[in-house]
């Protein structure tokens, strides 16, 4: 006799679960990415961003195998030098190969910027769930929060955080979770925000009340049910985010605000790039190119997921 | 309306409050004694005179009556504390640099709806012609690149390639407007950059779907001549909420003219602050991020009034 109501888990999402096999939900499984690089294909945008953004995990991940030199090393007998076949990107102040050091450094760029957005994701999503679930008494005192929390200039407290942190004079480590910390902190109420409307627009819907009247859980109903139904403008928005992590990150290394000295750093590069404006240009153009293209992929390929999955808001 | 206007100014207080807080508990968690940092080898370690130096300075009181004493300061009579490194009021120093920033950002504001406007509207006009992706791709672009990296490309090929424009030092345009104006460009159009992308993009889709409204072809097919349609009637409606978001945007700015101006030698109050934050100053960091903050939350406030005054949808709801 088959059970009348089955609570969905992994698994059993076909409507009459004595068919599913594991060879049937691979199959629906290669697929739903089959469709998805489709998708991905057709827009412009997303297919140039996919390609930037995985050449810059490519880079990043294959850091120590393609870096030449040791990026933190000094060597003065090889100082400011331009670009040549032993230094693709000519050499620093101190003797340090800079293209070794841009590959390096965007391990640590990359890092910092999805582990950012990450604590933004794990502090925003469940706030804004339970925020907008909930409603009532609660809607209006965690809004008020929310709304101030907002209202301070994201650049102005990441400053703050900044300088407290290098006060403090951590080790690197520490450092580095200071800065991520602050940075997901600053990224929670915009995804709070997000999350928010689209619980909204969601808890109306039937399902919902179909949910609720087999006698479901609000936690369930809410985190089970309706999140899942709103993961799209979270991950458009959380790869922009990506990207502006990037540019903040380079802009506090840029003001000596990020990792100490001799960490590779696109940001702090630049800084040092400063000095030498008008002997050595090309010390200012290679890191700057390296933040471009970085928050360049993430832009574009955030931009084609939006249009992809929100046609409604697709300009073409 | 009006209750909507009363409404966000009382929202002020909690918002001005919480910036307050967070900018005096910075202060406070700030790491090394302060007494240990004033006082002699002697004074530090005897108890008497460490108990008489912490009544002087108010560290004997609790930490909330702390914060308001130090609110009150500040609101009552704009004293801000003395500077570490220049033993000078910060208030009377920091106050003197404002107008410096407010010219940079007003410039950059300018420029970028210059810039933003036109192409915008072309674009939104020239749908999907070369036109159209060039300047999408360009607004793309100008959002990844950094505001910095810019500013130092600017200066190298407009200043030291070109030599067309000077590269440092401010002239107020009052003394000198050729020369204000000269030294203005570079600065000003480092900060607008990322502006003008994001209000071209807006521009254009609000051009888009203004010219897809039912008014337009009525306009049209009265006889009324295409620029008169475009500009009259359609550019007007989509400025309403590009202008608003981009005056919204008005906080990346504030956080663009602690760089720029540290660029370009911008006497500014984003000048004050890096060199207070490189010099461990941070009385006068705190009264920078105070004002700044203030500064954005009331530009935001004056920007969604004047929002809701030009819509008349929502001025006479």
């Amino acid at each position: 006799m088959a059970q009348v109501s089955v609570r969905p888990a992994p698994g059993n999402f076909d409507i009459d679960i004595a068919d599913s096999t594991p060879a049937l939900r691979t199959a629906r499984i290669g697929r739903a990415l089959k469709n998805a690089a489709w998708e991905l294909w057709k827009n412009r945008s997303a297919t140039v961003g996919a390609v930037m953004v995985f050449s810059l995990l490519l880079v990043a991940i294959l850091a120590p195998l393609i870096a030449t030199h040791d990026p933190v090393k000094q060597n003065y007998r090889e100082m400011l030098q331009s670009p040549s076949a032993a230094h693709y990107f000519g050499t620093d102040k101190f003797g340090r190969d800079i293209w070794s050091r841009t590959v390096w450094a965007s391990q640590r760029m990359l890092t910092i910027a999805v582990c950012a957005v990450m604590v933004g994701i794990l502090g925003g999503v469940p706030l804004g769930t339970i925020w907008a679930y909930y409603g009532g008494k609660l809607d209006t005192i965690v809004g008020r929060v929310v709304d101030a929390w907002l209202a301070f200039p994201g650049i102005l407290f990441y400053l703050l955080a900044a300088t407290l942190i290098r006060a403090y004079e951590l080790s690197l480590f520490w450092n580095t979770v200071g800065l991520i910390i602050a940075l997901g902190v600053g990224n929670v109420p915009n995804l709070a925000r997000l999350v928010r409307g689209s619980v909204l627009a969601e808890r109306e819907k039937d399902y919902v009340e179909a949910s609720h009247a087999t006698g479901e859980s609000n936690l369930y109903i809410a985190f089970r049910q309706i999140l899942p139904n709103c993961l799209s403008p979270i991950i458009v928005q959380s790869t922009i985010a990506l990207g502006f992590e990037l540019l903040t990150i380079a802009s506090l290394s840029f003001l000596g605000l990020g990792a100490p000295p001799p960490t590779p750093d696109w940001g702090a590069d630049l800084n040092l790039a400063r000095e030498h404006m008008e002997t050595r240009p090309y010390l200012a153009i290679f890191p700057g190119l390296a933040i471009s293209f970085a928050v360049l992929s993430f832009n574009l390929f955030g931009d084609g997921l939006r249009d992809i999955l929100d046609p409604r808001t697709a300009d073409r | 309306m009006l209750r909507y206007i009363i409404y966000r100014l009382l929202q002020l207080i909690p918002v001005l409050l919480l910036v307050s807080i967070v900018v005096f508990a910075f202060m406070k968690m700030l790491p090394g004694d302060v007494i240990d940092a004033l006082a002699g080898e002697a004074e530090a370690h005897d108890p008497a005179r460490r108990a008489a130096l912490e009544k002087q300075l108010g560290l004997d009181k609790p930490i909330y009556v702390q914060y308001f004493i130090w609110l009150g300061k500040i609101v009552l009579s704009g004293d801000f504390g003395k500077s570490i490194t220049t033993r000078r009021s910060i208030g009377v120093e920091v106050f003197k640099r404002i107008p410096a920033t407010v010219y940079l950002a007003v410039a950059a504001v300018l420029i970028s709806l210059l810039i933003a406007v036109p192409l915008g509207t072309l674009a939104a006009l020239k749908r999907r012609t070369m036109v159209d992706y060039t300047v999408t791709t360009g607004a793309v672009v100008g959002i990844s690149i950094p505001q910095f990296w810019f500013a130092i490309l600017c200066v190298l090929f407009f200043a030291l390639y070109l030599g067309w424009l000077p590269a440092s030092e401010y002239y107020s345009p009052f003394d000198d407007p050729w020369l204000g104006l000269k030294h203005l460009l570079l600065p000003a159009s480092a900060l607008g950059v990322r502006l003008a992308a994001i209000t071209t993009r807006l521009t254009r889709a609000s051009m888009l779907d203004e010219v897809r409204k039912d008014y337009v072809d009525t306009a049209r097919s009265v006889g009324l001549p295409e620029w008169r349609v475009i500009f009259k009637y359609t550019l007007r409606n989509a400025l309403i909420p590009t202008v608003t978001v981009a005056g919204l945007q008005f906080g990346g700015l504030l956080g663009g003219t602690v760089i720029i101006e540290t660029i370009f030698a911008w006497p500014g109050i984003g000048l004050t602050l890096y060199d207070a934050i490189v010099s461990r100053d941070y009385p006068t960091v705190q009264a920078g991020i105070l004002i700044l903050a203030t500064v954005y939350v009331l530009v935001n406030l004056i920007v969604d009034i004047t929002y809701r005054l030009l819509n008349p949808r929502i001025r006479l709801a």
